[in-house]
């Protein structure tokens, strides 16, 4: 029997184990709490976990030795970051993970859009990197819609958006702008490894998808593109989060703008190889906006998406962990792109206080109806939870559980999903019931319309990319 | 005509709300011209007074507000907390019952917006990740730079907070005020998914075909009549020609004294003699109440311009009684159709023939489940 090591302790982490198992490996896992999902897995197989630091490769390869794994797969970023895949790696084992290197298209979004623009990569924006939160406040200013970012991967967190095409309301909206580039640098006091800079970049409108890669540096491998929600509250309101819920695959995104997403990524992993001498073996995802401009890339993740990954896992119907080692191996090409015929929906639950009180969120008991779970047959994810010891489950300040379900259309997928999000049973949870409604998915595709419509009217009248800006006094500018 | 109600969320903690109070109440001076609203910030929750009429360097710091504009002061503090309401039946802060739409904000900063099970509506919509926005109007939302997310259902509230947003209740709204999309609403918002345009546009279509006097012109009453006479005079094969132009733009409907109102409409339609001269003209109005405005304007279009012929049609069938839900109209006594028979009704306002669409084409029009007890017969 095949041994596979996982290192992370997320829902998306577990969903890489469950779908591992289903290939009949071994399962074990390090993780820094006891995902309740991992650890079955792990203990059904005759594997076993180890709790410790995921971001310290020291542990993570002192797991490895123990566990003598055929293959390992990193799930989260911040291990990647701190070099575990490469670690592990220099120690013998088959990895299926972004070295450190490649790794900082995630880890610095300055970077990336540096890559972006010195090797033509299509889907690229405007912005201005800073240490200065004034400038940065200017330069949102002049953009007009800007998204303002702290330069690293922050969990999300310290991201703003503001619209400020209205000018009427451009001092009202210049306080948040303002605001939104000293809260982006002071999100950053907290990492050694970035330097505090603020990112902004063009405020953009539009549908967003995700295309998650699998690559061993030479082919790409991906995967339906998925819808996450970072609206953190019902209706798509509020603070930016890790993402509340998902639905794959996309009836409102063309064949063409998921190619163009994937020709984004694809491109990206030849920068990195060319820029920083290293080969991207693991995952890419590109998220992406449909916009008036066409597909844009908001950011890349350096691994799977979470939750896009339940659904990317799901919809693979294939042996996923032949499908990691060609990857791992670099065997990649001549995979079989072979997906289920059906859509999915996810939906996070979270405890009161996410994303922006992690204290509170902390410590609230919740159980699961299993009964109700088999009866409607859906799939429940761990994430930020722990078995308590007063029997059930508590949270750990993030998002609890993510739930999965299928179903031959979008309406059955959302109302299996929305019958399984009541089996998560407690004081204090949330999840957004309006991801994949009806309601949701038609303003998605009027929305995809009204862009889509717009950049291709555009590309007709030029060059696909680039943008013509008059402006008085100065005269016609050119960009991309 | 409902008032307009607005609810600001600003999830980025306090910051200074008065300018997106203010545009967003500006977005809906149609519904009155008093605009007023409270704010909590400071931990605490301040009375704010709006001009409409210019926009001051009033500094209102806060995380939530609500606020109201309409033809008098729909805003008040309630106990826990302060309200703005419209319709019947409120009770309480967070409570979903009666016939009223209210926006609210508690002493610790919560917001509420309530939608009735019928008759009014409130959407909601975001700005960025910072601001949720709840208003009457989706232009409204989308005046402060906002994208609408939905209509609340009918019967549900939304409670939003620092922490979350609770969408609670609420099912397929009941009927709804026809005048909402007939004339209160603004051109440029939806309700329910109807954009109110295109339920304007069907009924100009079928008030087209009431039409049976040939003529040269058509023109509309402004503002609400210009865009059901684009699209008659298109249906008919005349002109539309602007044949007013207004210096203010009150909404006459809405004022009770008689002097008042001939003041206003006289204000808002001086007419284009170029446009008329000679000519058979149909004037297009939303709706028919005391018959002043169309006096008037017949006189002018006669008088003053030296039309040939006065026709005159209107959307909506004439107002014949009091809205029982809380709009304000003038008395069932001053309503013309309440007293004249229709030749009489001609003679009097001056017109050489008047047609309205009937209470039945209004609901196939818009399509919608309506309120049209106004419309009925006494």
């Amino acid at each position: 029997m095949d041994r596979v090591l996982v290192v992370g302790d997320g829902a998306r982490e577990h969903a890489i184990a469950w779908a591992l198992s289903r290939s009949g490996v071994r399962i074990y896992a390090a993780m820094g709490h006891v995902n309740p999902g991992i650890a079955l897995l792990a203990k059904r197989s005759g594997g076993f976990y180890r709790l410790g630091g995921v971001t310290d490769p020291k542990f993570v390869v002192g797991v490895a030795e123990e566990a003598s794994p055929d293959l390992v797969v990193v799930g989260p970023e911040e291990p990647l970051f701190a070099g575990v895949a490469d670690a592990l790696r220099e120690r013998g084992f088959l990895t299926l993970g972004a070295p450190a290197r490649a790794a900082v298209v995630e880890q610095r979004k300055d970077v990336a859009r540096h890559l972006q623009w010195k090797y033509k990569i299509p889907g690229r924006l405007v912005y201005h990197v800073t240490p200065d939160p004034r400038e940065a406040y200017l330069f949102a200013k002049a953009l007009g819609s800007a998204a303002i970012k702290p330069v690293r991967q922050a969990g999300g967190k310290g991201v703003r958006v503001v619209y400020g095409e209205v000018k009427y309301l451009e001092d009202a909206l210049g306080e948040i702008a303002a605001r939104g580039a000293e809260e982006a640098k002071s999100q950053l006091s907290a990492y050694r490894d970035a330097p505090q800079l603020v990112l902004v970049e063009e405020g953009v409108w539009g549908v967003e998808y995700t295309v998650q890669v699998l690559t061993d540096g030479e082919s790409v491998f991906p995967f339906p593109p998925v819808q996450d929600n970072p609206h953190a509250y019902e209706l798509g309101l509020g603070p930016e989060c890790g993402g509340m819920g998902t639905v794959s695959p996309l009836p409102f995104i063309e064949e063409a703008e998921v190619e163009e997403a994937v020709a984004a990524v694809e491109a990206t992993v030849k920068a990195v190889e060319r820029e920083f001498g290293v080969r991207y073996t693991g995952v890419l995802s590109g998220q992406m906006m449909l916009t008036a401009m066409g597909p844009v890339v908001i950011e890349y993740y350096s691994r799977f998406g979470d939750p896009e990954a339940l659904n990317a896992l799901y919809l693979y119907d294939g042996d996923v962990y032949e499908l990691f080692r060609r990857a791992a191996e670099g065997r990649l090409h001549g995979a079989e792109r072979r997906f289920k015929n059906e859509y999915t929906v996810v939906k996070a639950v979270a405890p009161v206080g996410y994303p922006l009180d992690r204290e509170a969120a902390r410590g609230r008991r919740f159980d699961i109806d299993w009964a109700l779970v088999d009866r409607v047959g859906c799939h429940v994810f761990f994430g930020s939870a722990a078995p308590s010891e007063a029997g059930g489950y508590v949270t750990l300040g993030s998002r609890a559980v993510e739930i999965l379900a299928a179903g031959a259309t979008v309406e059955e997928a959302y109302a299996k999903a929305e019958k399984c999000a009541a089996a998560v049973r407690g004081e204090g949870l949330f999840y957004r019931r309006d991801i994949a409604s009806p309601d949701y998915m038609a303003a998605m595709a009027r929305k995809a319309e009204v862009v889509r419509s717009v950049y291709k009217w555009r590309r007709r009248l030029g060059a696909p990319g680039e943008r013509l800006v008059w402006e008085p006094g100065r005269g016609l500018v050119r960009l991309g | 005509m409902s008032a307009g109600l607005l609810a600001l969320y600003s999830f980025s903690g306090e910051v200074n709300l008065y300018p997106l109070i203010y545009y967003g109440l500006k977005a809906m001076s149609n519904r009155g011209d008093y605009a007023v609203a409270y704010i909590y910030g400071g931990g605490g929750l301040r009375r704010v007074e709006v001009d409409l009429s210019r926009e001051e360097a009033v500094e209102a710091r806060g995380v939530a507000a609500v606020g109201c504009v309409y033809t008098e002061d729909c805003c008040r503090e309630a106990g826990d907390g302060a309200a703005c309401v419209f319709g019947r039946g409120f009770k309480a802060l967070g409570e979903a019952a009666g016939d009223a739409a209210y926006v609210g904000v508690d002493r610790n900063g919560a917001l509420y917006a309530y939608r009735p099970p019928r008759l009014w509506h409130l959407a909601v919509g975001a700005h960025g990740f910072d601001f949720a926005i709840v208003a009457t109007e989706t232009a409204a939302i989308e005046v402060l730079g906002g994208e609408v997310r939905r209509s609340l259902r009918g019967g549900e509230l939304l409670k939003i907070t620092r922490l979350g947003v609770e969408a609670r209740g609420g099912g397929p709204p009941r009927e709804l005020c026809a005048m909402e999309f007939i004339y209160a609403s603004r051109l440029d918002s939806e309700i329910d998914g109807v954009e109110v345009a295109a339920a304007r546009m069907k009924l100009a279509e079928l008030l087209a075909k009431r039409v049976k006097a040939p003529v040269d012109v058509v023109v509309g009453v402004p503002d609400t009549g210009l865009y059901y006479a684009a699209w008659v005079a298109k249906a008919i094969g005349a002109w539309h020609v602007p044949g007013f132009v207004a210096t203010t733009r009150k909404r006459s409907a809405l004022l009770d004294e008689v002097k008042e109102r001939i003041s206003a409409i006289q204000l808002k339609a001086n007419v284009v003699r170029h446009s008329v001269r000679g000519k058979g003209v149909l004037v297009i109005d939303d709706s028919l109440i005391s018959g002043l405005t169309l006096r008037q304007i017949a006189q002018l279009l006669r008088l003053r311009a030296g039309a040939r012929e006065v026709h005159a049609a209107t959307a909506a069938p004439p107002l014949r009684r009091q809205c029982p839900h809380g709009v304000k109209m003038p008395p069932e006594e001053h309503m013309i159709f309440n007293h004249l028979d229709h030749k009489t009704v001609e003679a009097a306002l001056e017109l050489d023939g008047l047609a309205y669409l009937e209470e039945e084409e209004v609901r196939k029009a818009i399509g919608t489940s309506l309120c049209t007890h106004c419309l009925l017969r006494r």
